[in-house]
């Protein structure tokens, strides 16, 4: 496999245990060169621990992780070179002011761009002699996302990058992002809740169900399957019809039901088989898949 | 330019080159003209750049937009329309649809047919003031 | 090694509170002395004391403060993503963050220090008295011990994991395992090398937690409890083989053989072929061993704990030894041990206190031990059972030399010289002589000598039955005498020749012999009971080292005459030298110290025994002086 093919994360079989919980089960997915990869999961569903472990901060109860084609815990210091990590938590020290992270990074990587960084941090309005603590959270971000870019990464990892963003600074963030996959082909890993914000830019999503991964697709092709169905019947006619439905549940007279496998044709040779009456079809936004597949209730 | 609704049932790159075609039709872009680089319709349209360039390399593919080594991708000189079959299947998609909807307000066919006709006379229009 | 730097930079940028309060207390000691209160105390002495204290002091607590937060806080606040997500090596970011609390350290030491030293050099180099140099050393050891502890302890107590349950045992082992290496040195009245021993097992020490850091951040990265694992393995693997290690070497060094041993003291042998032989070893700096060595056959049996010197002694048919055990290598008193001189024989307690000066002695059978504790209580024990027979509280408990013997099992008889010591002018001088009966349970006093002498000196014959007493005066108005003298009442018998007070002693027939050196050499002079005299010539030598009596009418003599030296067996019933052996002299370099305790009598060897001599390159030989016969010991 050539270098454009390896894939920039590769989890294998990952366990991650903390005692008797298990907070990561027997997880593996790949993340495809330059694409934007987004991993859901509700809090506790193990996607923090799955994303230490996948760069080499934590040693993982079993299973490995490979980033672009190098097993991440061996590898770590070289690889952490061309990785870009925006922290769920701001770790960067509280007294440091925002010039002496630059420089210290500066030291530390060999592609590191000093301009790109002053340019990003003056388009976010931040000073560079303020200390990293006196930022506000989203500032915090920004600044992170701004030296985790100028160090000109293969790979940019954002664990739950938009956590206490404003509406404002969550776009401004996803601009910068997409900005560097547009320039350098840039992949892109993150995490999220904000699953609005990435229905537009993820290529791939999975999503973290009490530690395992209950969905690892294309977004284009998830979204082409799962359709929300409103019909005045009862839903014995889905299943008769080998739809797959989840979440099922009385929609005034009728019935709601979610569908997983859905398809134009069958759904027409359903329709006109005269069983269903006013049979409504509608798409579903990420956070309606999502919730079909993660929310309470939702484990079929 | 134009929207994208990420939640529609159109993946986005489908709604990027429909939405492309639209301007052309309109006249919003004539021949020749320069088209934004996918880093710009993507930062745009807060889109991922792959799902931009998918859609430019359709609209390249199908002959309606043409790139020049150096240039960069500018609307081709003689933009093709979709072929009949294709047309067709899109407005079989759009109207079955659009047919889903007005039948579960209860609306009837001439209803329906007159709300079609205010809407594309409406975007005919309001293009033409903004060009 | 940028990184490390980048690393270490990026630390010591928010330590600027800390140079602060550095800088505050260096202003301490020159404002302290505009305080009225203090204005009588020498300026200067102010200064020093208070500069070096504070320095010392603040830097030491320092460095403890910052090796516990050093990883561990970051650890704590999960902010060692910070570091980890960065192409910073695990080794980079441990030796990065020492190195800046090092500096840290270092600078506010020399901040608070240097000025007041500075201010007040002379007047320094007086309160303290100390080397500058070897002070500083110590403070920068302290420091680095302190950081790096501050560092283990931090990981180990704040990672909450029950792991340091385990943890606080391990330490104990560890330090029972240090005493367990240092102790059997100390033993060994090894100072040096106990000392050398230390310093390295505290670098080894240091070199373990200077690495652990890395290594543990390797192995856990951020997770708290992880960290602690990988320290404490790392830590106490290393420790376990450093301890294995140090162990073997303890177990080497107190294991020589006597041939380990450097120009060994060796005793002649008693009746039997039994001697001591104690000296330094060989590659193992100061650590001495002390074995009985049996001349004949060249077994030997180690006899820890004891020197030389201390109350020690064999039984007269040369097949036991008797030696003094102390508990550890500091006490005054301890147990007497008896040991059978063959192989395989173990060593048995005797229940017997005795102190390192406590003066003891076998009966000849072999059956009863005679001993004078501290307080001056004589008492004799049977030896199979263990149980004392009698006891006496003697007259006179300080400042005396006692000395003591069985004249038959059942009667000990103890002879207490008053001064023990020779004096610088002559003094009234006594020796009391005492009798312990087993059989009536009495003390008798049964004579006493008195002389006003500079030097009293006795010897009794080897059958206990006469005794030479020796006056030494050597000016105008008190001139030498020497006395045969009955050995238990003290009665005068008969003067003695004073011609030679340094070579006279009492011979087995009951003669008195002495040595003249004349001017065509040494000549032995016989004084018979009967009051006949014979003259033996024996030849050439400056100076006497050796003289020995041996059974059946012989008398060994050695002398040196500047490097060369010759032994002499002389037959003085029949008055010729039998033998003359070229190149040996005295093996004993404590030359006739009798090694017998304190027996006052004069030994008599058994002439078919060897004698322990060396030859001019110091090496031992078992020497038989009726054949000639040399066979080279160890």
């Amino acid at each position: 496999m050539n270098q454009a093919e390896t894939p920039a994360i590769r989890i294998a079989g990952m366990t991650v245990r903390y005692g008797r919980r298990v907070a990561v089960d027997a997880a593996s997915l790949e993340v495809p060169r330059g694409s934007v990869y987004a991993l859901l999961g509700r809090n506790g569903a193990g996607k923090s621990s799955l994303v230490r472990c996948a760069l080499g901060q934590q040693r993982a109860s079993s299973g490995n992780a490979q980033i672009l084609g190098e097993d991440s815990w061996k590898h770590r210091t070289h690889l952490m070179e061309r990785v870009g990590v925006v922290a769920e938590e701001a770790d960067a020290p509280p007294e440091m002011r925002v010039e002496q992270l630059a420089a210290f990074c500066a030291r530390l990587y060999s592609r590191w761009d000093q301009k790109a960084f002053d340019t990003r941090a003056s388009r976010f309005g931040i000073s560079t002699r303020a200390r990293f603590g006196e930022l506000s959270k989203g500032q915090k971000k920004q600044v992170s996302l701004a030296l985790a870019l100028a160090a000109a990464p293969d790979l940019i990892v954002l664990d739950d990058p938009t956590l206490g963003l404003d509406v404002v600074a969550r776009k401004s963030l996803f601009e910068e992002v997409i900005a560097e996959l547009a320039d350098r082909g840039t992949t892109i890993f993150l995490t999220t809740h904000d699953l609005a914000g990435v229905e537009s830019i993820a290529d791939r999503v999975a999503i973290m169900d009490g530690g395992r991964i209950a969905l690892d697709e294309e977004l284009e092709a998830l979204k082409a399957r799962f359709r929300r169905i409103r019909f005045s019947a009862q839903p014995l006619a889905l299943e008769a019809a080998s739809f797959r439905t989840t979440l099922v549940k009385r929609w005034g007279t009728g019935t709601e039901a979610v569908v997983s496998n859905y398809d134009d044709l069958a759904f027409e040779r359903l329709r006109s088989s005269a069983t269903i009456q006013s049979a409504d079809v509608s798409a579903m936004t990420l956070e309606e898949i999502f919730i079909a597949v993660a929310g309470e209730g939702a484990h079929s | 330019m134009f929207d994208i609704n990420p939640t529609d049932a159109a993946p986005i790159w489908r709604q990027i080159e429909e939405g492309m075609r639209r301007m052309i039709a309109l006249g919003a872009l004539k021949p020749g003209d320069t088209v934004p680089s996918v880093r710009e319709l993507a930062q745009q349209l807060r889109v991922n750049p792959n799902t931009v360039a998918r859609a430019y390399q359709r609209l390249t593919e199908h002959g309606v937009f043409a790139v020049r080594r150096g240039e960069g991708t500018f609307v081709a000189d003689e933009p093709s329309q979709p072929k009949k079959s294709e047309r067709n299947e899109t407005l079989r998609d759009a109207s079955s649809r659009y047919a889903g909807t007005a039948i579960s307000v209860g609306a009837s066919l001439g209803d329906a047919v007159d709300e079609l006709n205010n809407s594309y006379d409406k975007l005919v229009r309001e293009h033409r003031r903004k060009v | 090694m940028t990184h490390t730097l980048a690393v270490a930079r990026r630390d010591l940028s928010e330590r600027t509170p800390v140079f602060v309060t550095a800088a505050a207390i260096a202003v301490m000691p020159f404002v302290l002395t505009l305080v009225r209160g203090l204005r009588g105390i020498n300026r200067l002495d102010i200064i020093t004391t208070i500069g070096t204290v504070g320095a010392v002091g603040f830097s030491l607590a320092l460095a403890f403060i910052l090796g516990v937060s050093m990883i561990s806080r970051d650890l704590m606040e999960k902010r060692m993503s910070f570091y980890l997500s960065k192409p910073l090596s695990a080794r980079a970011i441990w030796f990065g963050k020492v190195i800046a609390a090092l500096l840290t350290v270092t600078f506010c030491f020399a901040v608070i220090f240097v000025p007041s030293y500075l201010f007040g050099t002379t007047s320094w180099q007086r309160s303290w008295n100390v080397d500058l140099a070897g002070g500083l050393a110590v403070v920068s050891a302290a420091a680095l011990l302190l950081l790096l502890l501050g560092h283990v302890f931090g990981t180990m107590f704040r990672s909450k994991s029950p792991l340091i349950a385990l943890d606080l045992v391990l330490l104990g082992a560890t330090v029972l395992a240090v005493i367990g290496i240092i102790r059997p040195l100390l033993e060994g009245f090894a100072g040096d090398l106990t000392k050398r021993v230390a310093i390295t097992l505290f670098g080894a020490l240091m070199l373990i937690l200077l690495a652990c850091g890395a290594w543990q951040l390797e192995k856990g990265r951020s997770d708290r409890r992880q960290n602690h694992v990988a320290l404490s393995r790392f830590i106490w693997t290393a420790l376990a083989i450093v301890l294995v290690i140090g162990g073997a070497f303890t177990w080497w060094v107190v294991h020589p053989a006597p041939s380990d041993l450097i120009e060994p003291e060796v005793s002649q042998p008693g009746q039997g072929s039994w001697s001591f032989v104690f000296g330094r070893a060989n590659n193992r700096m100061d650590y001495h061993a002390l074995f009985a060595y049996d001349i004949a056959s060249g077994e030997s049996l180690r006899i820890n704990g004891i020197r030389s010197w201390y109350s020690s002694g064999f039984s007269h048919d040369g097949s036991t030894v008797g030696y003094l055990k102390l508990p550890d290598y500091r006490a005054g008193e301890g147990e007497l041990y008896i040991q059978p001189l063959r192989a395989g024989a173990q060593p048995q307690p005797t229940q017997i206190t005795m102190t390192r000066n406590s003066e003891f002695t076998f009966s000849d059978d072999g059956s009863r031990i005679g001993v004078i504790d501290v307080n001056g209580i004589v008492t004799a024990y049977e030896l199979a059972s263990k149980k004392a027979l009698v006891s006496a509280k003697l007259p006179q408990a300080e400042h005396v030399r006692r000395r003591i013997f069985f004249v038959k099992p059942d009667l000990l008889r103890i002879y207490i010289q008053t001064p023990p010591y020779p004096s610088i002018k002559p003094v009234a001088s006594s020796i009391e002589i005492y009798e312990l009966d087993v059989r009536t349970r009495a003390l008798a006093h049964t004579g006493s000598y008195h002389a006003e002498t500079r030097a009293l000196g006795l010897t009794v014959s080897g059958d206990g039955s006469r005794g030479l007493i020796i006056e030494r005066d050597d000016n105008e108005n008190i001139k030498s005498q020497a006395f045969v003298i009955d050995a238990r009442t003290a009665q005068v018998i008969a003067p003695a020749p004073a011609a030679s007070l340094t070579h006279i002693t009492l011979l087995a027939d009951g003669s008195v012999a002495v040595l003249l050196n004349e001017a065509n050499g040494w000549t032995l002079d016989l004084h018979a009971i009967d009051g006949t005299a014979r003259r033996i010539p024996i030849g050439r030598m400056t100076q006497l080292n050796f003289a020995r009596e041996l059974s059946g009418g012989m008398l060994v003599l050695g002398g040196v005459e500047k490097k060369d030296s010759t032994i002499f067996v002389v037959d003085y019933v029949h008055g010729s030298v039998v033998r003359r052996e070229p190149d040996l002299r005295s093996g004993s370099f404590y030359g006739y110290q009798q090694w017998y305790g304190t027996d006052p009598r004069r030994s008599i060897a058994d002439a078919s025994q060897p004698l322990v001599l060396h030859d001019d390159a110091k090496a031992l030989y078992a020497w038989q002086p009726l054949t000639g016969a040399k066979k080279k010991l160890l």
